[in-house]
């Protein structure tokens, strides 16, 4: 009985050394370093989202009124009279 | 009882029991599973954002006419440049280029591969390390997502993109992106820029849009007036306008997330709660022979508390070890495209490891909390029962 929760334990123990192997020896630093000297070198802050033609990749940013609503715009925006 | 003791009785319990357990472990590990790799997903793509926003310029001046934007005039470069306290004033030139075929399109960017800055930022992110190819004439470098598309459409090595004029330029593959940088890479082609004029039709006066930096942050409102002072019909954005856009983005579709998971945990807390009630009814005998053999009220609840205490553990480590290996080293297949989007080109992310302790203490907060409850409140509801009452 004892065994066979040696064995679980064995085994989680194993997973989160993996984990925590994994953690520790991704090289970050040249991921970040690589992403950075990318955006670097194209100046758009666009990511790769998957998009339709027609749909903007990244969308105007509007301070929300609540923010527990981030979809309600202020109910005094004049966007509509105003081309941003 | 000591602890040894008590513990060889409690593991006896469990392994007796298992069958019992089961299922709870299986379907806590799989909710806990779901929400640590949406979390983890969400938290990556935001580090990704933010750090790789760092490089980018404070200020980008379009034109705009009827709410949308239209070219540029090569005129307004100097006219920015002559602004004081303005830096780094970049001309772009970019476009997305429709794939009919597929209804699918690339993101083209135009870059002055003479420059030397250029040619040493495309030494440390393309595959390939002769740089010299590249100059030789019409080459591009293109993102993975764009060099799957293209191999799955015959354009293996070359695309013959069409200009607006409909003549077709012919341009090769000179290599591919790495793959870490696919979160900005993935539909990107890259070229030189007068390469890029003539694809897309932008005059040699014209320019897609300006970027530029202002290094003293007092100066940007002033800055934003003299440039509305100078052109009437512009839309200026600033890095901290798409900075708060990425995160209200990820925040919301996080937090959305969030709220799913716990109107699925409330459901399933319930659930156990009548499961264990159910369970403990018919150990009411058991627990009756326990208190009868002198175990008092707090030595079931604890017998019951380590049970609980272990499942519920072995549950959120088996979510969270899962969720981190479906995300980090899978490249969470799914539940990436509910981030990234699934209706252009397939997404070849490589999420960099972004792990939040806090986050992490937040969901086994949310989950061991409400599951040790749901099993100790009926166990204790039996173990108060008198002994004689519970025998019989």
């Amino acid at each position: 009985m004892i065994k066979s929760f040696m064995v679980v334990i064995l085994f989680f123990v194993l997973a989160l050394a993996s984990v925590t192997g994994h953690i520790l020896f991704y090289k970050s630093d040249e991921h970040t370093a690589k992403v950075q000297a990318l955006s670097k070198l194209i100046t758009l802050p666009t990511l790769a989202f998957s998009t339709a033609y027609f749909s903007s990749n990244i969308h105007h940013y509007t301070p929300s009124a609540n923010p527990a609503y981030p979809e309600l715009i202020p109910i005094d925006t004049l966007d509509f009279v105003y081309v941003k | 009882m000591s602890n040894s003791a008590f513990f060889r009785f409690l593991l006896l319990l469990v392994y007796r029991y298992k069958s019992k357990h089961i299922g709870a472990v299986l379907i806590s590990s799989l909710i806990v599973a779901l929400l640590s790799a949406v979390l983890f997903i969400s938290a990556s793509i935001q580090h990704e954002t933010l750090s790789s926003l760092t490089q980018q310029p404070d200020f980008v001046v379009q034109k705009i006419r009827g709410g949308e934007r239209v070219d540029v005039s090569l005129e307004w470069l100097d006219e920015i440049r002559e602004i004081n306290g303005v830096t780094a004033v970049t001309p772009r030139v970019y476009g997305n280029y429709y794939f009919t075929p597929n209804e699918e399109h690339f993101l083209l960017y135009g870059v002055d591969l003479f420059d030397e800055q250029s040619h040493k930022i495309i030494t440390e992110i393309v595959e390939k390390t002769d740089i010299k190819g590249l100059l030789s004439n019409n080459q591009m470098i293109i993102g993975e997502g764009v060099r799957d598309f293209l191999k799955t459409n015959y354009y293996d090595g070359f695309y013959n993109f069409k200009n607006p004029d409909g003549e077709i330029i012919k341009v090769t593959t000179y290599g591919t992106f790495k793959k870490e940088t696919s979160i900005i890479s993935n539909e990107m082609i890259i070229m030189e820029i007068d390469l890029l004029r003539s694809i897309l039709g932008v005059e040699e006066t014209m320019l897609t849009d300006i970027a530029f930096s202002v290094p003293n942050e007092a100066e940007w409102d002033n800055i934003i007036t003299k440039l509305h002072l100078l052109h009437y019909d512009i839309r200026v954005i600033t890095k901290e306008e798409i900075a708060k856009a990425y995160q209200n983005l990820y925040n919301y579709k996080g937090g959305l997330f969030l709220l799913l998971y716990l109107i699925v945990i409330l459901t399933f807390i319930l659930i156990l709660y009548q499961r264990y009630s159910m369970v403990y009814s018919s150990e009411k005998k058991e627990i009756g022979i326990l208190r009868a053999v002198g175990w008092s009220i707090k030595d079931i609840i604890k017998l019951k508390f380590f049970e609980s205490l272990f499942i519920a553990l072995l549950a959120y480590f088996s979510g969270v070890i899962a969720a981190y290996y479906y995300v980090f080293v899978f490249g969470a297949p799914l539940l990436g495209g509910l981030f990234l989007g699934t209706e252009n080109l397939g997404n070849h992310i490589v999420f960099a490891p972004v792990v939040d302790f806090g986050l992490l203490g937040s969901i086994f907060l949310f989950f061991v909390v409400p599951f040790m409850a749901a099993v100790l409140i009926p166990a204790w509801k039996i173990a108060v029962t008198e002994p004689t009452e519970a025998m019989k």
